[in-house]
């Protein structure tokens, strides 16, 4: 008796369970998993973590052109940023079979078996915003280069001050390799362009806001002639802001650097920060499934080619990598077009 | 008390197997061989984990640590590589220091005597913390080919030798517990530890080698996470934590100790590697998952309480409206 009323109860629940399930993805389910007859071509992407502006930005711009060349499009990832739990999704994307998998690697080494498998599978593999190792996929989706980027800023500056005089840059810890290639690039950009600006110190925020606030305190102090600032992190960034604002010296010292349009939407608009500068996101996103298409195709990218919407991207055929090219610059006047 | 374990069990198998049928009529793709094998490869590493939990929370304790040390062991682990070139001496380095991290546990927890909760909590960020001194924060990924055989590896063509290893690992674990006085010395500490002193258990012992247990399984955990991933990383394992400690729950080991089989617990464990695959490829979103595996650990045990509730519920109706 007592246990029929058990079973009872837990076919109940299974039903629920199913209702669910059946509803909560009723949209793609049916057709998402390829196992069966449908001859739509799925293409997965695997942000490193779902729920970040950043990759669901990313996702949208992908999504649109994914309805347009009438693929299954499935977005998915882990809830933390965590390798682990990313390879076992890449694991279960395998064995739905889907048809292109487009990954931004949480650690390039740890993804690269799963990657490897997928490819010997048949899927058409592709990494996008972070690499794996080159040979564990077909193609790295990559939003610039250090160069494109350490001379963009290095432009910004001059545009901002204006062709001559002290600027100081605002690092994030000295010996963080990213940015220690950015201002390689920034000096050599100087140095033919620019014969006229003189850096006058490198200052290191380790990655934390109230620290960056503190170094600009100080740089303010330090070099009474200073017009300029490049801050290369996004978070070194508002933290220069906000100092700006309180020494009271908008519109005397000029910044530019490397944040995300959320970040310093509120600095842009005071005047305390000239432009933030990242990549346009959606684009990258919409990048990634054009190239999927263009893999589905049997058809190799060529060096300059012409993407819609993007416009011109460079291939570089030895590590079968595609440079979305000139970076974005956020300013007072678009920084309301972007929620990332 | 045996009588209500058997049916939990039972009611757990049948949820089990609903499930399945379940996700096979939604995903063509997830009744096959390939599919099942790398379910039971997802589900090795925490599934080792919870092993070495299910022990602690018999004992009626808890460890807040043991994704820590899995952690902290992938780390020993490559360093122990870097400067001895030998693999196995390295393997082994890595499960001496979960073993010793587990001891450090249980003297403080047996010998000390403060609560297992505390104690945990605190060495979760410890050993986390050593982890993070050691690798200074970051990945560190130069192992030879031949590391990636526990993780990647596969036996008789096509079953992953993690899965092997879990296999005899809950076999071994469910072996010590029904079979040998050890055993039974753990299950009369969790039921009442003072009446198992009178009996002459020497609580503080059972409880030192139960906790150098947990830290060897974690260990090894760490150590096929890491082979699985090709990388060692401080925060390998954090993720399993509370997984391993809710599949054990799920399992059917009572959270106030004194009972639990690792028949449950590799069920509990199943159920949760199944719905995560399930979900996965029906496409239902990650965050959608965690709603439902938090429902099916709440319906689980609702059901397998029952008769409790019900018990409750005349009570009340009798005192109210009598």
């Amino acid at each position: 008796m007592k246990a029929k009323k058990t079973v009872t109860m837990l076919l109940v629940f299974m039903f629920v369970a199913l209702l669910l399930t059946g509803c909560s993805s009723s949209s793609n389910a049916p057709k998402a998993d390829s196992g069966g007859k449908t001859d739509k071509k799925v293409v997965a992407m695997v942000p490193k973590v779902m729920g970040s502006p950043y990759f669901d930005t990313c996702a949208e711009g992908a999504k649109k052109v994914a309805a347009e060349f009438g693929f299954e499009f499935l977005y998915t990832g882990p809830t933390t940023a965590d390798a682990a739990q990313q390879v076992n999704i890449i694991q279960d994307l395998i064995n739905k079979k889907v048809d292109v998998l487009i990954v931004a690697a949480n650690d390039a080494q740890s993804v690269a078996p799963a990657l490897k498998k997928a490819k010997a599978a048949g899927i058409k593999v592709m990494t996008y915003d972070a690499d794996s190792t080159p040979d564990a996929r077909d193609l790295f989706i990559n939003q610039t280069t250090p160069e494109i980027l350490g001379r963009h800023i290095m432009d910004n500056v001059a545009k901002e001050i204006g062709g001559s005089g002290e600027y100081a840059i605002l690092t994030a810890s000295l010996t963080a390799s990213n940015q220690n290639v950015w201002i390689k690039w920034m000096k050599e950009q100087q140095a033919a362009k620019y014969p006229n600006i003189t850096l006058v110190t490198i200052a290191p925020s380790e990655e934390d806001q109230q620290k960056a606030f503190a170094q600009t305190q100080n740089l303010v102090k330090a070099y009474p002639n200073l017009k300029g600032i490049a801050a290369l992190s996004t978070v070194a960034e508002p933290g220069a802001a906000q100092a700006i604002e309180q020494l009271n010296v908008i519109g005397k010292i000029k910044l530019v650097g490397l944040a995300t349009p959320n970040g310093m939407r509120q600095y842009l608009k005071s005047g305390a920060a000239q432009s933030a500068t990242l990549w346009d996101v959606g684009k990258l996103g919409y990048l990634s499934m054009y190239m999927a298409k263009q893999l589905i195709d049997g058809k190799t990218p060529t060096d300059g080619m012409d993407v819609p919407t993007v416009g011109k991207v460079a291939y570089k055929a030895d590590n079968k990598e595609i440079i979305m090219g000139e970076p974005l610059d956020f300013t007072k006047e678009n920084v309301d077009t972007f929620n990332f | 008390m045996i009588g209500i374990k058997r049916s939990h069990e039972l009611i757990l198998l049948l949820f089990f197997i609903g499930l399945i049928i379940i996700m096979s009529l939604l995903a063509p793709s997830f009744l096959t061989i390939n599919n099942l094998l790398s379910v039971t490869q997802q589900m090795s590493e925490f599934g080792i984990l919870a092993l070495g939990v299910t022990v602690i929370i018999i004992t009626s304790g808890i460890d807040l640590s043991v994704g820590s040390i899995a952690g902290l062991t992938t780390i020993v682990i490559a360093m122990s590589y870097g400067w001895s070139g030998s693999l196995v001496a390295a393997i082994l380095l890595g499960i001496l220091a979960g073993a010793l991290c587990g001891a450090f546990n249980g003297v403080l927890i047996a010998k000390i005597g403060v609560p297992p909760m505390l104690v945990t909590l605190g060495t979760m960020t410890f050993f986390n913390g050593i982890a993070l001194v050691l690798s200074k924060g970051n990945a560190i990924s130069d192992f030879p080919e031949e590391f990636y055989f526990a993780g990647q590896g596969y036996l008789f063509g096509n079953i992953p030798v993690q899965t092997v290893i879990f296999l005899v690992l809950a076999i071994l674990t469910s072996l010590l517990l029904s079979k040998t006085p050890w055993g039974r010395r753990v299950y009369a500490v969790g039921n009442n530890s003072v009446a198992a002193v009178f009996s002459g258990v020497q609580v503080d012992k059972v409880l030192l080698y139960v906790y150098i247990f947990a830290g060897i399984m974690a260990a090894i955990s760490g150590w096929i996470i890491s082979s699985r991933v090709s990388t060692a990383r401080a925060d390998l394992g954090a993720v399993y934590l509370m997984q391993s400690i809710a599949a054990t729950v799920l399992g059917g080991t009572n959270i106030a100790g004194g009972s639990g089989t690792i028949f449950g617990t590799v069920i509990g464990v199943s159920v949760f590697a199944v719905l995560a695959n399930g979900l996965n490829l029906i496409g239902v979103s990650p965050f959608a998952q965690n709603l439902l595996m938090g429902l099916a650990l709440i319906v689980v045990l609702l059901i397998s309480n029952m008769s409790i509730i019900k018990r409750k519920i005349t009570i009340f109706i009798k005192l109210n409206f009598n």
